[in-house]
């Protein structure tokens, strides 16, 4: 095979299918809203007067193109303030797997059947037993449940749901990393570098681990990041564990909205419930109530952020294949 | 005492081990949370430390009588009474997940064969939805009633597909079934015009069984959510409400019960395959080869 063709190969892979034009899409879109929701003050309702405050429920209109929420808070403005509940940390759920698994499967993986190795595969195989959503309810629980003013650590508690869904993570990264590291330690291009005098620790970070696991890591932080949008969306929508009102996330608009929606819908709900005419009507009476904005755009924007990560994913997994 | 039993000993000394090291872990978070009732009450009333209170809990544990919860009413009865609710939901999910997967793969062929590829897509997307917004979007549109049949039934099949559980699934079903179709034997059985129904069944069996050993603790966790959108009282439901309701005695039995569901399950599976599989043979050494 000549260069020429070989960098035609190699530029072929390098080019950016659709899956990956849209993973980076959302990555660009999600980066966009945090640098917005910085600029944005989503609860204006403090310090105005009655004629001033909004309509609650109200539907789409041109200043308010969501329409408003059960509060009569503009929905867009929420929408977009909501990213910072889990943007930051979210990516700092991804540092602390990083720093901790790649360390710990590296060593695992280069130094298989040493003591250390087998205490950290225990230590691995510990934590992956544990339930990841049990262990941050446990944890956030015990640590700022007795909190008597949720709202002001609110930020403290992200991080702590950010560190414990990375460490939860941790077991994932690690055995992949050390898997990886075990297949290349025993390649002939490791061999050579020990035959020319390279230490241990240069083959291992420099040849093994950023020549061939770059993408491995990147792959499962994105992955790790959108189990994170899953974590924070479903603790905030469950109430007390993840973002306390009236600090909005995409969970705890939908949990907002919901009573209303029910309420509407259970209006209908008699025993045509499960009929397309019941359905229908259901529907028909949440457009009516303003909250059918409410239930769709958190909806749609936790089902596109979490498939633009993950379909970023797949871009690092088509790029990390040999 | 032969090499399969020290290996069939070495899996159950693992399992053992996680369960151990769990309770401790989060024995250790129970007793050292702020305001705990347990450190107050074992230091004032028994004089215990830390250690004596853990080693009562596990005596409870052993002798299933973990005295009473926050509410007065015995922990171990209300483990039995979650349990009763939560475990069909996990286990017919996974039947439901694995079997689906199953079926897709059967009708639509694999990955390289596939010519659905729109099902397949929608298969991911939906699949891709969180389970609290399935559970959501089952009470808002459809309003599930609160109790019975239907709560159940919306349960499973949430379970079953959300939070990625039917692609992860259905991924590593398609995996499996494309390499083992890609096997030599399978070509030759062909060749041969025997039936590979059975042998693939045969050789799938582990696979699947591991791929959902690999999925319980995201069920359990999906459980939690899933329980307290329905309002269905099993174990999910509960572990919130003590979090919430600072029972962190209960909190703690049913994080080890959890703990102790999800590593029996991938023990269940090293098992199986150590007495099935003919190659994870002990060698010499007694080290497991396969």
């Amino acid at each position: 095979m000549t260069l020429s063709s070989l960098w035609t190969q190699r530029h072929r892979q390098d080019q950016m299918g659709p899956v990956s034009v849209f993973g980076f899409g959302v990555l660009i879109g999600l980066v966009g809203l945090r640098i917005a929701a910085m600029f944005v003050d989503s609860s204006p309702r403090l310090g105005l007067q009655d004629e001033q405050l909004l309509p609650a429920m109200a539907g789409p209109s041109w200043d308010h193109l969501l329409g408003t929420d059960q509060l009569g808070r503009d929905l867009l403005l929420r929408m977009v303030d909501a990213v910072e509940a889990f943007f930051l940390p979210g990516l700092f759920a991804c540092l602390v797997a990083a720093l901790i698994a790649v360390p710990t499967g590296a060593i695992a993986g280069y130094w298989e059947g040493s003591k250390g190795a087998a205490v950290l595969r225990g230590l691995l195989t510990m934590i992956s037993a544990w339930p990841r959503l049990v262990l941050v309810v446990v944890v956030v629980a015990i640590f700022t449940g007795s909190v008597r003013d949720p709202a002001a650590w609110a930020e403290v508690r992200l991080y702590l749901l950010g560190g414990l869904v990375g460490l939860s993570y941790i077991p994932q990264l690690g055995g992949a990393v050390s898997e990886r590291v075990q297949h290349f330690r025993r390649e002939q291009f490791v061999e050579a570098a020990r035959a020319h005098g390279l230490s241990d620790r240069r083959i291992l970070l420099w040849h093994i681990l950023w020549a061939n696991c770059r993408h491995l890591v990147l792959r499962h932080t994105c992955t790790l990041f959108g189990a994170f949008i899953l974590v924070e969306t479903s603790l905030s929508y469950l109430g007390d564990y993840g973002v306390p009102p009236p600090r909005p996330s995409w969970g705890n608009i939908l949990a907002g909205v919901r009573h209303s929606v029910v309420h509407s819908r259970s209006l209908m709900a008699s025993s045509d419930s499960w009929s397309p005419a019941g359905l229908w009507g259901g529907v028909e009476q949440a457009i009516q109530h303003g909250g059918l904005l409410g239930v769709l755009a958190p909806t749609i924007a936790i089902a596109v952020s979490i498939a633009g990560v993950l379909a970023l994913a797949e871009h690092y997994a088509r790029r990390d294949r040999p | 005492m032969g090499t399969r039993t020290r290996l069939v000993g070495r899996h159950i000394a693992t399992f053992g081990g996680v369960v151990f090291v769990s309770s401790i872990v989060f024995g250790a978070l129970v007793w050292w949370a702020p305001g705990s009732p347990q450190r107050i009450d074992a230091g004032a009333q028994l004089d215990q430390g830390f250690w004596g209170w853990l080693l009562s809990f596990w005596l409870g544990l052993i002798q299933f009588d973990l005295g009473p919860s926050y509410r007065g009413i015995p922990v171990d009865q209300l483990l039995v009474k979650g349990a009763i609710k939560s475990l069909p939901l996990i286990v017919l999910s996974m039947i439901l997940s694995v079997g689906g997967s199953l079926l897709a793969v059967a009708i639509m062929g694999t990955r390289a064969s596939s010519s659905f590829p729109l099902v397949r897509t929608a298969i991911h997307s939906i699949s891709l939805v969180p389970v609290f917004l399935l559970g959501y979007l089952a009470v808002v549109l459809f309003a599930v009633p609160p109790d019975g049949v239907f709560q159940a039934l919306a349960a499973i099949a949430i379970l079953a597909v959300g939070d990625g559980m039917l692609t992860d699934i259905f991924l590593g079903i398609d995996d499996e079934v494309d390499q083992l179709l890609d096997r030599d034997f399978v070509h030759s059985a062909r060749l041969r015009g025997v039936p590979v129904g059975p042998t693939l069944a045969r050789h799938l069996a582990l696979p699947l069984a591991q791929i959902a050993a690999d999925k319980m603790a995201y069920v359990v966790g999906g459980v939690l959510v899933i329980e307290k959108v329905l309002g269905i009282q099993g174990i999910g439901w509960m572990g919130y409400r003590a979090a919430t309701h600072h029972d962190f005695l209960l909190l703690l039995a049913i994080t080890v019960a959890v703990t102790s569901l999800v590593a029996a399950s991938q023990l269940g599976v090293d098992l199986v395959r150590l007495a099935t599989d003919p190659r994870t043979t002990p060698n010499v050494s007694g080290q497991e080869v396969g």
